[in-house]
């Protein structure tokens, strides 16, 4: 592919996929400005590894891979942020309307998510996503029994954890 | 709330988002023409940085063990640090074989796996090198010393010597992971710029959880 092709086709596919990097980092990351190094990371990291892409394989299986894989290491990073190239000033992704939902289910939910392990929140959020058991195994490359034991021991978590909210 | 509720909630997240995000097309297409710096390829420099200053101190070692050869008690002390190095040196060369196979792209779990399987490696060595330290305590013996330097003076020599294989033997020993529940061992290792290492600890522990 030609690399100007290459180019658009790329932004192309992040706009349709948007909204799948924004909430990984915001369910890995609770301070605006790690969020926003995140969003970019993996933004950047989806790009070095799109020429290699194979075109038999699931895009939105290899976008989970990459930006979990990216969320999941940002440990890595410590505190060097000064790797980046791009200051943050700018950002690579931004919201246009009010940033903070209102609604107070939507906010139990991701508070839900930010408190799991890692390896767990990966796993609501596909869950979340609507993807296959097979799928998930996929991209988190666990078996399906594992996944299905493990999905449903955190929607028992989650429905009790609402459950004592409505309740109170 | 029911499952199927909480699903619609996050659709509706999804909608949300969707007409709300906006991608910054200029810091996109900047970070296309750009080569940034990420993570993996800063490590590799670290690990590239330590092979070449691993076999330069390495050779200096060599050059001085050689150049000494009429004091066996330098040539033995100055040549252990050397295969302490030696072992350090390869242990990088394998890191940066091992980083060639970790693929962003790879399931979540066997990226992982590998990325702290080059963590603990470090660990490892670091742990290794330590007990290199009672040598530095002896490479200034020769045979006059050893003739007549006096009771006195081996017996603190030696308890100096004695103290440092203890407590080198005994950081090798304890600066595992597993002893990360004591609070000292924790602190140490983060000090030395080990957190890494734990997250990439925990986070294994956490896949194992799963393959129970």
């Amino acid at each position: 592919m030609h690399s100007d092709q290459q180019e658009e086709s790329f932004l192309a596919i992040i706009e349709q996929h948007k909204g799948i990097i924004y909430k990984i980092a915001k369910s890995f990351k609770r301070n605006e400005y790690d969020k926003k190094d995140l969003v970019q990371e993996i933004i950047f990291q989806l790009w070095r590894a799109f020429p290699s892409f194979d075109e038999r394989c699931k895009l939105s299986t290899w976008m989970y891979r990459v930006a979990l894989n990216v969320a999941i290491s940002s440990y890595r990073k410590e505190q060097k942020k000064n790797e980046l190239i791009i200051p943050l000033s700018e950002s690579a992704m931004d919201f246009a309307g009010d940033e903070t939902p209102n609604e107070t289910n939507l906010n139990l939910l991701q508070q839900f998510i930010n408190e799991l392990k890692e390896l767990d929140r990966a796993l609501m959020i596909l869950y979340l996503e609507e993807k296959s058991g097979k799928e998930m195994a996929e991209i988190l490359g666990l078996s399906e029994a594992n996944i299905r034991t493990k999905t449903n021991r955190i929607k028992e978590q989650l429905k009790h954890r609402f459950s004592t909210i409505n309740n109170q | 709330m029911e499952e199927l509720a909480i699903k619609q909630l996050w659709h509706e997240y999804d909608i949300k988002l969707e007409k709300s995000l906006q991608l910054n097309y200029k810091i996109i297409r900047e970070m296309q023409t750009q080569k940034a710096e990420n993570n993996i390829t800063s490590f590799r420099r670290n690990q590239v940085f330590g092979v070449i200053g691993g076999i330069i101190w390495i050779l200096i070692l060599v050059f001085l063990v050689v150049n000494t050869l009429h004091n066996i008690y330098f040539v033995i002390s100055v040549g252990l640090i050397a295969v302490f190095n030696i072992f350090a040196v390869a242990a990088y060369i394998r890191h940066l074989a091992m980083l060639d196979q970790v693929n962003i792209t790879d399931s979540v779990t066997s990226a992982q796996q590998k990325l702290a399987a080059i963590q603990n490696s470090l660990n490892n060595v670091g742990r290794i090198l330590v007990l290199q330290t009672p040598l530095y305590c002896t490479f200034w013996y020769n045979q006059q010393l050893v003739d007549h330097g006096g009771a006195m003076f081996w017996l603190i020599n030696l308890t100096i010597v004695a103290f440092f294989v203890a407590i080198s033997v005994y950081l090798f020993k304890t600066l595992t992971y597993k002893n990360i529940h004591r609070k000292w061992v924790r602190k140490f290792i983060e000090s030395f710029g080990g957190k890494k290492l734990i997250k990439a600890m925990e986070f294994l522990n956490e896949i194992e959880e799963y393959q129970k």
